[in-house]
């Protein structure tokens, strides 16, 4: 299937599912647990860092969302609105300080600087090692912990666009900020990420 | 020294280096990059290090729900539906 044809069919899916939970048929939980608890934990994993803290924002996400649903215009767009409410329960946590502490990232400190003598920097190409050697146990460890290093502000956009593929426009409506500083925040956070991986990986080969 | 028109420096492409990867640049900001990249082997790597990063992130495999979490989940749904609570 090719992906627009892919997306078409979860739009579809996600809208009879959004329909039958409307109807207040239970046999829709199931695979309403189903399609998005994995999705969720997975998010509030790597935003949270911590299990207990990303079960609770699944627990509290899918049964928001759930009794929400009555606000949800279109049900094609339940993905968006699940994670809507996700970003929501993660940036609740970040006002009560559970998230790390909150900072700006500056360009400085995620652009090289000039290389010895003032000449070129080096700069290792780790590019070309396959993606599943990059995501062995260890060096995914590595990852997780590069993410999780990134302020909330900046990782919360980084996992909306990145890992999950959202727009630009439908990750600042999540967030309720504007276009210009969701770009300005994803730019940043991989520049960051980057250069966190720079430290891990410069030593592997292809 | 400023940098002619025609030249993008290093500093000044970083900046536009995410947009630059989504395909959201207009054309002729897209061809200096290229340009650039062709010439300079430090921002090449570091072209190609960022993209890695991103398709990294992309690519990091999710981990199922237990089937106790999923059974939990699927009654704290059944109980809000049958008594919703104050959100």
């Amino acid at each position: 299937m090719d992906p627009v044809t892919a997306v078409e069919a979860e739009k579809a899916d996600d809208r009879a599912l959004a329909e039958a939970l409307i109807a207040g048929r239970p046999e829709a939980f199931e695979p309403f647990v189903e399609r998005f608890g994995p999705l969720i934990r997975n998010f509030g994993r790597r935003m949270c860092g911590h299990r207990d803290d990303a079960d609770e924002v699944l627990e509290e996400t899918l049964l928001t969302a759930y009794l929400s649903l009555k606000d949800l215009h279109d049900p094609s767009a339940l993905r968006a609105w699940v994670f809507r409410v996700a970003a929501n329960a993660c940036l609740k946590m970040r006002r009560q300080d559970r998230l790390g502490a909150q900072r700006e990232i500056g360009l400085e400190e995620i652009l090289p600087g000039p290389g010895d003598g003032g000449g070129p920097p080096q700069i290792p190409d780790w590019s070309q090692t396959p993606l599943d050697r990059l995501l062995q146990d260890e060096l995914r460890g590595k990852l997780d912990e590069s993410i999780l290093g990134l302020p909330s502000d900046y990782r919360i956009v980084l996992l909306l666009r990145d890992q999950e593929g959202f727009s630009t426009r439908q990750t600042a409506d999540m967030l309720g900020i504007s276009e210009t500083l969701a770009k300005v925040r994803l730019h940043r956070a991989r520049l960051a990420l980057r250069k966190s991986l720079e430290g891990y990986l410069k030593g592997v080969s292809a | 020294m400023s940098t002619p028109d025609h030249v993008l420096s290093c500093r000044d492409m970083a900046k536009h280096l995410s947009d630059y990867l989504d395909g959201d640049l207009a054309a002729s900001l897209t061809a200096l990059i290229d340009a650039h990249r062709g010439e300079c082997p430090p921002c090449e790597a570091f072209i190609r290090t960022l993209r890695r990063s991103v398709e990294l992130v992309r690519a990091r495999p999710r981990e199922p729900l237990s089937e106790g979490v999923k059974t939990r989940l699927v009654e704290a749904l059944r109980q809000a539906r049958d008594r919703p609570p104050r959100l």
